[in-house]
């Protein structure tokens, strides 16, 4: 029982998450709410890499003597690297398309993605 | 030292970290670091093709070996393209130093043009799946400023949701990919993923499929392209046209090839159906358009197609049919000049939609006899490149009996042949409307158009030379 909840919660509970982002994506009209959505799923995502690289009973992948000496497990560390760059880079975007949005207000005078695509049409 | 692909990245982000230093010395300095820094790639890359082989080699990075540790692959075909790729960003940023340096902020316009050289070098290089999704990230975010040059926000900020979206999907397939197989290296992947169930690969290979797709402009995910090329700089429709799209359509054929090669037959002939659906609806709605360049966006999008469906059946049996798959990246090849020199000529006319082109070709006869070499280039006429590579891919493709392909390509050139052909007849054949007036196009820009035509004449008169240049990239001997 203990390893279906295990399994539940690690894997398909980033990918719920991540399809609550995609889900955004598609019916939200305000492009504040779209930049959200886009972070929503960047969370399921990196909860997604973090679950696969997770083993029990394991301990943090650095390497000390005494580790040497109980010969515990590793957690594997390369989806915790790949977590760190792919966190940096979600941030780097959100602050880019939040600058995106003012300017767009600024443009515009609305957020309302509806609306802006008649004045881009006009 | 100066052996090394990994320079070709590391110059340019590294002219990049200098860019905001010598900002606050001079502020008209900062235009000559990207120059010097694209002029120094395209020496180590000549330098490069020179000493490999035509047989692929690995170069690691920070003394790990292959599989583990980030490696570049190189060999002199591949330094062929990035030699084009490298060339067509070198115009751009003349031209743009030129001319549309002083448009709006020129800090951060020259910072994201040199980013997205390094980005769209590491895409190309890289053999390494994770290594892959950063640098497409990287270029992406380059391409997002790129695109707000002349305050194109909206379309910016679409290209930013659908990109994203692609990314995040990539990145997911990346990971489930490592779980899988234990390793993010192309080649080792695919020799891991021979023991996967194939419901599994199924899986997997859309994730790919949709994932890429957004850069690379195929369909789902290409609606912004057409937005984005209109409301872009000219600089920055030839960064999009001809550096960042052939860069991550290159991109995709190597995950195709390295990692996918073995034979999953459902996935290459989906990927057919998706080129052969892309180039056909690409081609049929540039047929609607009358703004130059809309035209050439979907014609772009529709080029991606053909490339993709052409490669995707080269790779249906396993094996790589080695004459439909070269005939293939030639194309590749000549769409990057092709559409560099319509891109530049349209924008150096200044106007875009075909009321306010009519007649032009009376007041610029020598620019408009340059556009109309490329557009003859785009569309397969002989003597120039396009021809030659379109009648390889013909041929191949009927000694291989794809004669439904065949059918479908043709048909589509129809359509391709007629929107070009009314441009063209536009511009000379019109009355000129003397209210319209006529941009002065300076002598640099007339050499910049001259150079790309020359190329074009020069692949046109020896296609057969230029073609054995890029010919088996993958084929030549995989470590």
């Amino acid at each position: 029982m203990g390893e279906i909840i295990n399994y539940w919660t690690f894997i398909y509970g980033p990918l719920a998450i991540f399809l609550v982002g995609v889900y955004g994506l598609l019916t939200q009209k305000n492009l504040f709410k779209l930049v959200i959505s886009i972070n929503i799923m960047d969370l399921g995502v990196n909860l997604y890499i973090i679950a696969l690289g997770y083993m029990d009973n394991a301990s943090a992948p650095i390497y000390t003597a005494k580790l040497a000496v109980t010969s515990s497990r590793f957690v594997d560390p390369v989806p915790q690297a790949l977590v760190l760059t792919s966190i940096v880079i979600s941030v780097a975007v959100t602050a880019f398309v939040l600058a995106l949005v003012i300017k767009n207000y600024e443009k515009y005078n609305t957020l309302d993605l509806i609306k802006i695509k008649g004045i881009e049409n006009d | 030292m100066i052996n090394e692909p990994v320079l070709l990245i590391v110059i340019p982000l590294f002219a990049g970290f200098l860019i905001p230093i010598i900002y606050l010395i001079s502020k008209k300095a900062i235009k000559y670091i990207p120059i010097i820094a694209v002029f120094y790639n395209l020496f180590v890359l000549i330098r490069l093709i020179q000493i490999n082989s035509t047989s692929l080699s690995y170069f690691t990075t920070g003394g790990y070996k292959v599989p583990f540790g980030i490696n570049l692959i190189f060999n002199s075909q591949i330094g062929i393209i990035l030699f084009a790729i490298n060339l067509l960003a070198l115009i751009a940023l003349i031209f743009f130093l030129k001319k549309e340096f002083h448009l709006v902020n020129s800090f951060a316009y020259t910072l994201g043009f040199i980013i997205a050289i390094s980005a769209v070098n590491g895409m190309v290089l890289t053999g390494d799946l994770f290594n892959l999704f950063v640098f497409m990230e990287l270029a992406a975010i380059a391409g997002y400023i790129i695109a707000t040059h002349k305050r194109g926000y909206y379309p910016s900020f679409l290209y930013v949701i659908i990109s994203t979206f692609g990314s995040l999907l990539f990145l997911l397939g990346t990971i489930t990919i490592y779980n899988v197989s234990g390793t993010l290296n192309m080649a080792s992947v695919s020799e891991n993923l021979v023991d996967v169930s194939p419901h599994f690969i199924v899986v997997l290979s859309v994730m790919f499929i949709v994932a890429l797709s957004s850069e690379s402009e195929l369909l789902p995910l290409n609606a912004w392209v057409p937005k984005v090329y209109e409301k872009t700089s000219i600089t920055g429709s030839i960064f999009f046209g001809s550096v960042l799209s052939t860069a991550a359509l290159f991109a995709v054929i190597k995950v195709l090839v390295l990692v996918f090669k073995g034979g999953y037959e459902y996935l290459f002939n989906s990927l057919t159906i998706i080129g052969l659906a892309t180039l056909l609806i690409g081609e049929f709605v540039a047929f609607k358009q009358r703004n130059v360049r809309k035209i050439v966006a979907y014609s772009s999008i529709a080029q991606a197609g053909l490339i993709i469906s052409a490669v995707s059946v080269s790779l249906k049996n396993g094996t790589i049919t080695d004459s439909i798959f070269n005939a293939a990246m030639f194309q590749l090849l000549n769409n990057i000049f092709a559409k560099g020199l319509i891109l530049l000529g349209v924008g150096l006319l200044g106007y875009y939609s075909f009321e306010k082109l009519k007649g032009i070709a009376g007041k610029k006869k020598f620019a408009s006899i340059l556009i109309t070499i490329g557009v003859l280039s785009i569309i397969g006429m002989p003597p120039f490149a396009g021809f030659w590579s379109k009648f390889f891919l013909i041929k191949s493709l009927i000694a291989n009996k794809m004669i439904i392909f065949v059918a479908i390509f043709l048909a589509s050139a129809i359509f391709e042949v007629y929107y070009y052909l009314r441009f063209i007849q536009n511009m000379y054949y019109e009355e000129f409307d003397s209210k319209i007036k006529i941009n002065q196009i300076s002598a640099v820009s007339y050499f910049l158009m001259i150079s790309l035509s020359f190329m074009i004449i020069y692949i046109g008169f020896n296609p057969s030379s230029v073609m054995k240049t890029i010919s088996d990239i993958f084929t030549g001997g995989i470590i």
